[in-house]
């Protein structure tokens, strides 16, 4: 069944008129307002490409919060789900890689191309795509536990907003530096490793709590 | 045929929005068996539907469900048809019936297989979330306003599913401002308010 609303998730974004594009369109605004109000200046884009890269994709994931589980849980297929035997835990497994796949990889596979606003430099490209790729699962799970927590109520954005920033700081954190160590220690930084295990620990918290929150939400 | 299925309500009290809408009410319905919930609107019909579906909480009371005397759990005997379809938009109805598994032989839809869920009309869309009721094959059918928005020959469609589904041992609580010919079967009738 996750497969299945994977499937479905895909088909539908494909058919959405771009609506999964949105948080990509944000990013390309906010980095390229971020590079002119920077003056244009090189040695200041270099070094605040790294991190206005890592801020721009954070806010990019959370402006997609409202797009994982809302639906379902508004239009009663959460519910329909469980009683067709399909558990609240395999729908939020099932919710959080389509939200994934959708929302957040496609964030994730262009970040070499806003590393050109701020010419880095290529090992740094490199670095940022690494650490980008073990960060994704634990930035699309903690914004997706808010997702399932706010998603009946609809227009519970800024209150997903408030859950999840706190939960994604140190993902942040060590997103930049495990990015900006890379020339120097490559993928055996220390920071490349918090990261998974950050990741890690986001989805042992995140699948149980969105699963629980989805129970809860389901009786509307 | 079903096993022999069993709802049971013990001093179920259902609030809604800070409002007690059912107090204290105790029922057991066995199949094969018909139940019309009747009541003005707001009173509390589809809270009532829901809870017995165990898609909702009562605030005080148990409801359990068991087949041939052994206690299963919703999802394992109960069907629920919500008063809204829920196909989702953007996808075609073929895709729909797949993801449900549905067949929509069963309702007539075979026609309207590529045609996108958002552009089906209200009583095909009703139709569509009916074959689900079908597909599923559960013992347990609740249906919250099941006719709103179909035809005549729509209507007669679910009547005769209904009258065989409850011939077949199943039981149907079945919440409906419109009238549905269902003839020769046992039938109660629980008036809220």
């Amino acid at each position: 069944m996750v497969l299945k609303i994977l499937r479905r998730d895909i088909i539908r974004a494909a058919r959405s008129g771009g609506s999964w594009a949105y948080g990509l369109v944000f990013m390309a605004i906010f980095l390229s307002l971020s590079a002119i109000a920077l003056d244009g200046e090189m040695s200041k884009l270099r070094q605040l490409g790294v991190p206005l890269i890592w801020l721009a994709l954070s806010f990019a994931a959370l402006m997609s919060v409202e797009r994982v589980f809302s639906e379902d849980l508004r239009d009663g297929t959460t519910g329909q789900l469980w009683l067709s035997g399909v558990s609240f835990m395999t729908q939020a497994t099932a919710g959080l890689l389509s939200f994934s796949v959708v929302y957040i990889l496609p964030l994730a596979l262009t970040a070499p191309l806003w590393s050109l606003l701020f010419d880095l430099p290529a090992v740094h490209v490199t670095g940022l795509v690494l650490a980008l790729i073990c960060a994704l699962p634990g930035l699309a799970a903690y914004t997706a536990f808010a997702g399932a927590l706010t998603g009946a109520r609809g227009k519970g954005g800024f209150l997903a907003i408030f859950i999840s920033a706190p939960l994604l700081v140190p993902i942040l954190i060590m997103g930049v530096i495990a990015t900006n160590n890379y020339p120097q220690d490559g993928i055996a930084a220390l920071e490349y490793r918090a990261l998974i295990g950050l990741s890690l620990l986001a989805l042992a918290l995140s699948i149980p709590a969105s699963a629980a929150a989805l129970s809860v939400n389901t009786d509307r | 045929m079903y096993g022999k299925p069993t709802l049971s309500l013990d001093a179920v009290s259902i609030e809604r929005g800070g409002r007690q809408l059912i107090s204290d009410l105790s029922l057991e319905l066995s199949g094969p068996k018909l139940l019309w919930v009747g009541g003005g609107n707001g009173i509390g019909k589809t809270s009532l539907l829901r809870t017995c579906a165990g898609l909702s909480q009562a605030a005080d009371g148990n409801v359990s469900w068991t087949l041939d005397g052994a206690l299963v759990t919703a999802p394992q005997c109960v069907s629920f048809l919500p008063s809204d379809a829920y196909a989702k938009p953007g996808l075609r109805a073929h895709e729909e019936a797949a993801f449900w598994n549905i067949d929509l032989k069963t309702t007539g839809l075979s026609e309207q297989a590529t045609t996108l869920t958002q552009n089906l009309s209200t009583g095909q869309a009703k139709r569509l979330s009916f074959a689900k009721i079908l597909a599923d094959k559960k013992p347990i059918w609740i249906l919250d306003e099941p006719l709103a928005g179909l035809d005549e020959d729509g209507r007669q469609l679910v009547a005769g599913h209904l009258q065989a589904h409850v011939k077949a041992g199943g039981l149907a609580l079945i919440a409906s401002h419109a009238p549905i010919a269902v003839n020769n079967v046992p039938t109660k009738r629980l008036a809220l308010g």
